[in-house]
């Protein structure tokens, strides 16, 4: 009997044990097991009914995703038929770094001598599609990252820019990334965060976005191949809205914002080999480059140094070449080039020049030939490699006898040293010879520039009064003299002149009149009728006799009488 | 009758001549004053330059060379009291500046000044380097200027109807401005030369006194060739004098010489 009890309280007890050990599990779950390369998700790990459970994790994800948030842990109890259960859960914010299956491996915890395993899954990550190629059915994010490239095939040296461009329908506040000083198989010129970006708007699948480039990167390859440029992730500052407003409203604390991560989606570009054969004179120049090459003078003396300066100007990886080596005639001594920098990165490229300064000493006197000057590049526009050289005038050294008397050495006005002072010489003749009171206020030659520009500005100003009385009195000049223009037009008349120019003299005559003294036709009742004529007469001219034009004159005249008359 | 007519054609010869032959004997004699200053002669040089000085007809080159004189004889405040009077005439000449730079070097009673406000010392320059008349000469040619680009723009409006407002304004605004500067320093020198008289020390050390009595109390002491300020005269004994404004004191007239007398 007594054995009948135990087993069955071994059996219990047995069975409770099990029933324990069958809530205590670990799951590792994904929010999303298909989505797109610039998508983030997250990963849980629940662990049930598991005390002492870790609070992190190592994921061990670092070659597939990028670990953009957590761990962020949560317990919850729940009492299930006077039962309790303790479910905590940590998450994390991943991004996936490149597209295909990627692998969440099984994940091993030893909690208090027990061990726990998750089940491996797969996930499906989608290249992210360019913005143009959006698919128009799915609904719009509120915000994402586009990466575009300046080129997208260069050539292994050839300088490029990745730019991040951000297209948003949320208030951004401000937004951060992390620098990026180092990528494999790049030197990396330059990360540029743009503190005031210009921006644009455009509406994609219905809904309108502000577009900024809000970062970029200038990269430089190093090797040839295929790379996949990583994604990029950046902490975006937007505005909340529709919250009530709080005492962190309040300009002084700040404006109540919240951060989202979001990442500019990988790129690949494919660096070409450069094409051999390149010359000598090829050091990894790559661009468009034009050359200039001086040098200080063409005779100098023995043991004396001149400069041979070379100047590349123009666009290309300035910043990542050396001058090519060049020869020298033997006789001289050639110093290390003194480089000189000018060049800027400007519109994906680095644009100026970039200066060599040799500095040549003599050591022997003779007429020395020098070689060209050469140098190569490689034309990304044009793809093959050009050679440019420029030829070097013969520089004669002589040597110090054969220097003096052919030349002096020069002092300047500084380098005269002053050996004493003393006043000046005597005058040998005298000039302008004075009274002894002489008083230039009351010369009269004085007195007369004085008055004569006093007069000539006096003139001038009654010239401009006249001027403009004149002007304001115009039309009562023109009223006065209309007769007398009017009379002196007709006596010109003779019957010598042709039919046509007689025609011409009595319509100006007659018109000018009546605009001199601002008449119209109405005034008179014979003017309409001797202006018809005047019209009528202008379409035959040729018909016209001076009798008729005799007629039409002393009309005209008569007119004029008596107008003059009322 | 044919006498007086002989008479009177020698007379108007003699008249017509005689500017002629004097500015002959002048020249002759400033020709002397330089041989007896090159052969270091310089006493008899000052005499001979003297001699011009005293027939009332001067040249700052007069000046300038007796000045030379004074100094090369060892008078270095008669040398800058003539240098002065030749500045007067003519202000901008390098040659008597330059002298007067190297004696203010020997001077004992050397006092450095704290430097001017930029735009005094501008003027202050202006009116040293501008003479008068060269300052009435430039008003003049500036108002001459003035008319004729005023006549050319007003002629070229008339033509074309065109608005020269503004360039009427700014031509007029700046040579107003130009004249208007330069006749206020006209005026100034003008001003200051007849009302300003300047002395040099001409004894090796004088006593300043406060009052114009032999036995009055010294103030300070002053050196030959210092430039002092007179301000009044007594009889031909006592000048009252200002040594940089602040100094006021009375002097023995024979101690100073006057730079425009």
């Amino acid at each position: 009997m007594v054995n009948y009890k135990w087993k069955i309280a071994v059996i219990i007890i047995s069975l409770f044990f099990t029933v324990m050990l069958w809530g205590e599990k670990v799951t590792c779950t994904a929010s999303k097991t298909q989505f797109s390369i610039q998508e983030q998700i997250q990963i849980t790990f629940t662990f049930e009914d598991i005390k002492n459970s870790p609070r992190s994790v190592d994921l061990k994800l670092h070659d597939t995703f990028s670990i953009v948030g957590g761990p962020y842990s949560s317990t919850s109890y729940s009492w299930v038929n006077g039962k309790s259960t303790s479910t905590n859960k940590i998450t994390y914010d991943i991004i996936a770094k490149k597209s295909g299956k990627l692998l969440i491996p099984a994940y091993e915890f030893k909690i208090k001598n027990q061990v726990f395993e998750t089940a491996p899954f797969t996930l499906m990550v989608s290249k992210s599609a360019k913005v143009d190629a959006l698919d128009p059915t799915k609904e719009m994010p509120a915000m994402f990252m586009e990466t575009v490239l300046s080129k997208n095939k260069v050539y292994q040296g050839e300088t490029f820019t990745l730019n991040y461009r951000l297209f948003t329908s949320e208030n951004v506040v401000n937004y951060t990334t992390n620098p990026l000083n180092t990528l494999d198989g790049f030197i990396v010129d330059r990360f540029d965060l743009s503190n005031s970006p210009s921006s644009s708007k455009k509406v994609i699948n219905g809904k309108e976005y502000l577009i900024a480039g809000i970062a970029s990167l200038t990269l430089t390859p190093t090797q040839s191949g295929e790379f996949i440029l990583p994604q990029k992730p950046f902490r975006i500052s937007v505005k909340s809205n529709g919250q009530s407003r709080t005492i962190f409203d309040d300009p002084f604390f700040g404006t109540n914002t919240k951060d989202i991560n979001i990442v500019a989606p990988a790129d690949t570009i494919l660096v070409l080999p450069l094409p051999a054969s390149a010359g000598p004179a090829f050091t990894g120049a790559i661009g468009e480059f034009s050359m200039k090459v001086s040098i200080d003078s063409s005779i100098i003396q023995e043991n004396q140094a001149t400069a041979l300066r070379v100047e590349l100007s123009g666009h290309g990886n300035l910043e990542h070449f050396a001058f090519p080596e060049q020869s020298f005639p033997d006789g001289f001594e050639v110093f290390e080039p003194k480089v000189k920098n000018n060049f800027k990165l400007k519109n994906n490229d680095y644009n100026g020049n970039r200066s060599w300064e040799y500095v040549l000493i003599a050591s022997k006197p003779g007429t020395f030939q020098f070689n060209d000057i050469t140098f190569t590049y490689f034309s990304s526009k044009n793809e093959k490699y050009v050679t440019l050289r420029s030829p070097i005038k013969d520089l004669r050294v002589v040597s110090h006898n054969e220097l003096e008397g052919d030349y002096t050495s020069a002092l300047s006005p500084d380098e005269v040293r002053l050996l004493s002072k003393d006043i000046r010489f005597i005058q040998m003749e005298e000039g302008k010879i004075v009274d002894l009171n002489y008083d230039p206020v009351k010369d009269p030659i004085n007195w007369i520039i004085y008055y004569f520009t006093v007069i000539f500005v006096l003139l001038f100003i009654a010239l401009e009064i006249i001027w403009k009385f004149r002007m304001s009195n115009l039309k009562q000049i023109r009223y006065k003299n209309a007769l007398k223009t009017a009379l002196n037009r007709f006596r010109m008349i003779n019957d010598e002149q042709t039919a046509e120019h007689i025609l011409f003299e009595i319509e100006a005559a007659f018109i000018e009149y009546l605009r001199d003294k601002q008449l119209d036709e109405s005034v008179h009742g014979d003017i309409p009728g001797i202006m018809k004529t005047i019209e009528t007469y202008k379409y035959a001219p040729g018909m016209l006799s001076h009798v008729q034009l005799n007629q039409l004159k002393d009309q005209a005249l008569v007119l004029i009488e008596d107008i003059e008359k009322v | 009758m044919k006498r007086m007519i002989t008479m009177s054609i020698v007379l108007l010869i003699l008249f017509v001549s005689f500017p002629y032959a004097a500015g002959m004997d002048r020249d002759l004699l400033f020709k002397q004053g330089v041989s007896a200053y090159v052969g270091e002669d310089y006493e008899s040089a000052i005499s001979i330059f003297r001699q011009l000085v005293d027939s009332k007809k001067i040249s700052w080159e007069l000046f300038y060379n007796l000045g030379n004189c004074y100094y090369r004889n060892g008078e270095l405040g008669n040398a800058i009291r003539y240098w002065e009077k030749a500045k007067c005439l003519a202000p901008s000449q390098s040659d008597i500046n330059y002298n007067l730079l190297i004696a203010e070097k020997h001077l004992i009673d050397q006092v450095v000044l704290p430097d001017m406000f930029p735009l005094f010392k501008w003027y202050d320059q202006m009116q040293k380097q501008l003479s008068l008349n060269i300052a009435i000469h430039l008003i003049g040619a500036l108002l001459l200027i003035l008319i004729l680009i005023l006549g050319f723009i007003r002629r070229d409006s008339r033509l074309k109807s065109k608005n020269h407002k503004a360039a009427y304004i700014t031509v007029l605004s700046v040579f107003l401005s130009l004249i208007l500067i330069l006749t206020a320093v006209t005026i100034d020198t003008d001003h200051k030369r007849k009302n300003e008289k300047y002395a040099i020390i001409l004894e090796r050390s004088v006593e300043i006194l406060s009052e114009p009595t032999d036995d009055a109390i010294v103030l300070f002491i002053l050196h030959e060739g210092s430039k002092v300020k007179v301000n009044k005269n007594i009889e031909d004994l006592w000048s009252n004098i200002s040594y940089f404004d602040d100094k006021v004191g009375w002097i023995s007239r024979s101690a100073i010489g006057e730079i425009e007398e």
